[in-house]
């Protein structure tokens, strides 16, 4: 008898399992899991999973918000391509981005490395950080409209006083984006900066002892040991920063109202103005929907892009 | 004590049994709480209940909550009033498109012509012409209700709430201080407010090292150079025809190069903050042209102010000049028309203006009758002018707001050409009449 008939007989002397019993208890656990996880589960798809289908359906339809929808096939993505104001909002988004994303993380980067020698400090200096986190955009964007004031604005007396010309903050067609994201930086520095410190201090003295006895200097074992260890959060933190600064409105609309110039113009600034102002609700859940897939196309390059250059510790 | 339910051991299929019961508990809640909702007509006094939408800021919330509680005694019925914080236009588009709406709600000038076109309100113009409406329609100024009706000019589907005419506020002590003798309002008693003495008032302003006057994009700050010199804004079909009109090019001519000369600063298209509002309190501007809304912050400054209105070419008249108003509508799908309509006619009546104006001192009555209601308490020295300006003045053109689009774009566009210097009267006549007239 071969070994291969002789485990072919064992199996078959060895009574069938209780398949019955088993999907039986299988169904059960299916159903305890479906009813505990009803709650999460209706309010995912009442709030999110629906509305994201409905604005797909209305992205290829033409709907004014009354009414029924009607069949538009491509026109609302035709419309977006053609319309000069959605490429001019287009460039203002990346722009924002291109300033924003870097300059938040690197100031978030600096000052946490600042506080790790803040000492008994380094509450106070966290809660002073913090504060813009926790204040809502709508209130920062009013502060910030008083500094960006060229006639009262203290920031432009400061410049004046040292003899740099003050910029027309909001006005001024090349200063209206990087104010905006002067604002963001200050804004979103807080958030970054515990989420550094919490990476830093995960970093075990060893490596940097260890790094210290080889004789690098500062500079190389930043670069060299704390940099990499702290990859994933550098990772973290730039995917959630250019999907949030893609998706930037808030400011704008306080600090322009609904009649914003199309040089302070954004994306989603585009889609509010052409569904709740122009009852154009197919055009905007198009352009809606192309955002969506440039944050993920961003958001998949990055992923990919991370297994060259994050360090996951054992 | 074996049965009772605390000793009781708690299997897989009791908690199971539970679970599923408390879900569909929590399931049919509010399907319950809608069957026995007090919120359906009848239920509360035997009208029902009744109920309207605005923006408010909290003194008029409270005003308006008053009101309320005193219509509900009038009309006997429950009459509530939502206040919308935030995005008024977006909020109301989703309770419309949800058919979660109130009953009668505020439209601002730049939705009436989609909520017309798209049935989302209802015809008034039956129940003004109804004996037992307490407001007749020819209690409004004319030019302040034109934008409530259909495009094609019928109908009425809303009415003025109150209004805000574009006056000069002006400054008594920058004035005096840049060497100016005569305040405007002293020049219009005595019928030289003309443009050359207000030229020549932001000449001296702007010598004296402080700002004349600052406008912005919006149709209120700026339409007035057209129907002020003269000039005729629209034809009786509606259509934008000051291009076309000699006195409003000279209008639009004179206010370009008020630009130029930096009498008058745009002020981009930021409606806050940046305005002139700030300045104007701070005591760095001369002249600010908003409505009677600015009062009730100006009536801690410590400056002497007043109002005239926009000059004249004659120097002694009233003209045409743009009046701020938002209408109240009914939803055409409300669930108790009948005591709707009561609301609507009750809040935009005589009496309702009365009650909800008295003390707020932010607007102007949209009913004549009410003279005293901007006079209240003396301030500004000049407040009568404020009727005298609604009763020759005109609420946002049909043709701005016809095309939800066209409202959006006409600011932006505006915005564009106040910046180019090489903006001319005619180019911006011709730009603003493509974009309007298609």
């Amino acid at each position: 008898m071969s070994l291969d008939t002789q485990i072919r007989a064992s199996a078959d002397a060895v009574p069938a399992p209780p398949r019955r019993k088993v999907s039986r208890r299988h169904r059960k656990d299916t159903i305890a899991a479906l009813v505990f996880l009803s709650p999460q589960l209706v309010g995912l798809i009442v709030f999110m999973v629906g509305p994201l289908g409905f604005a797909l359906y209305l992205a290829f339809s033409h709907w004014d918000g009354f009414g029924a929808a009607t069949f538009a096939g491509l026109s609302n993505f035709t419309e977006l391509f053609e319309n000069p104001r959605i490429q001019r909002s287009a460039i203002n988004t990346v722009w924002f981005t291109v300033l924003q994303v870097p300059g938040v993380m690197i100031t978030a980067f600096l000052f946490a490395l600042f506080m790790q020698k803040a000492g008994k400090m380094t509450n106070v200096y966290r809660l002073g950080f913090v504060a813009p986190v926790v204040t809502s955009s709508v209130a920062v964007a009013t502060i910030w409209l008083y500094l960006f004031n060229p006639e009262i604005s203290p920031i432009n007396s400061a410049l004046r006083s040292i003899g740099i010309p003050a910029p027309n903050w909001l006005q001024d067609p090349a200063f209206i984006i990087p104010s905006f994201a002067v604002v963001a930086i200050w804004q979103g520095l807080g958030y970054q900066l515990v989420m550094f410190m919490a990476g830093l201090q995960s970093i075990g003295a060893s490596y940097l002892e260890a790094a210290e006895l080889d004789g690098c200097s500062a500079w190389q074992k930043l670069w060299h040991v704390t940099v990499p260890l702290i990859s994933p959060t550098i990772l973290f933190l730039s995917i959630t920063s250019i999907i949030g600064s893609f998706q930037v409105f808030d400011y704008i609309y306080v600090f322009m109202d609904s009649s914003a110039p199309d040089e302070a113009r954004t994306i989603v600034y585009e889609i509010v103005q052409m569904a709740f102002r122009e009852f154009n609700f197919g055009a905007a859940s198009a352009l809606a929907f192309l955002l969506f897939l440039v944050l993920l196309g961003v958001t998949g390059l990055q992923m990919a892009a991370q297994k060259r250059w994050v360090h996951y510790a054992e | 004590m074996s049965d009772s339910l605390l000793s009781r051991t708690v299997d897989r299929r009791a908690l199971l049994r539970t679970g599923m019961l408390g879900a569909l508990g929590l399931a049919a809640a509010p399907a319950l709480a809608a069957c026995g909702g007090g919120s359906t007509p009848g239920s509360s006094g035997a009208g029902g209940s009744v109920s309207w939408a605005a923006w408010a800021n909290p003194g008029e919330g409270e005003r308006y909550k008053k009101f309320a509680e005193e219509l509900s005694k009038k009309i006997n019925a429950k009459v509530s009033f939502q206040a919308v914080v935030g995005d008024y236009e977006a909020k109301l588009l989703s309770q419309l498109a949800g058919g979660a709406a109130p009953d009668a709600f505020y439209v601002g000038d730049g939705q009436m012509a989609k909520f017309i076109a798209s049935k989302q309100v209802s015809d008034l113009s039956d129940y003004l012409s109804h004996g037992k409406s307490p407001v007749k329609l020819d209690e409004f100024p004319e030019g302040l209700y034109q934008w409530c009706k259909a495009a094609d000019g019928t109908g009425l589907y809303g009415l003025p709430v109150d209004c805000n005419p574009s006056v000069l506020w002006f400054n008594k002590d920058v004035l005096s201080a840049a060497g100016v003798s005569s305040d405007p309002a002293q020049l219009f008693d005595g019928g030289t407010w003309n443009f050359d003495a207000f030229t020549d008032a932001l000449d001296k302003v702007r010598g004296s090292g402080k700002k004349g006057l600052i406008l912005s994009n919006w149709w209120f700050n700026w339409v007035w150079a057209v129907t002020a010199f003269g000039g005729k804004l629209q034809d009786e079909s509606g259509r934008i025809v000051f291009a076309d009109d000699a006195k409003a090019q000279e209008g639009l001519s004179w206010l370009l190069e008020q630009f130029k000369s930096g009498n008058i600063t745009y002020a981009g298209s930021l409606p806050k903050g940046q305005s002139g509002d700030a300045l104007f309190l701070a005591g760095q501007l001369a002249f600010n042209n908003v409505g009677r809304w600015a009062l009730p912050t100006l009536k801690t400054a410590k400056f002497g102010y007043d109002i005239a209105p926009l000059p004249s070419p004659t120097g002694k008249d009233i003209m045409p000049v743009p009046v701020a108003t938002a209408a109240i509508a009914l939803n055409a799908k409300a669930k108790n028309r009948e005591k709707a309509l009561e609301l609507i006619g009750n809040y935009v009546s005589k009496e309702g203006q009365q009650f909800r104006l008295s003390g707020g001192g932010n607007a102007v009555a949209s009913v004549r009758g009410l003279d005293g209601l901007a006079t209240e308490g003396g301030v500004p020295a000049h407040g009568k002018l404020f009727n005298d300006v609604v009763a020759k003045g005109f609420a946002m053109p049909n043709a701005f707001v016809s095309n939800a689009k066209t409202a959006t774009e006409l600011p932006t566009l505006v915005d564009k050409l106040f910046k180019n210097p090489s903006t001319t009267a005619a180019s911006f006549s011709e730009a603003v009449s493509k974009l309007v007239n298609g």
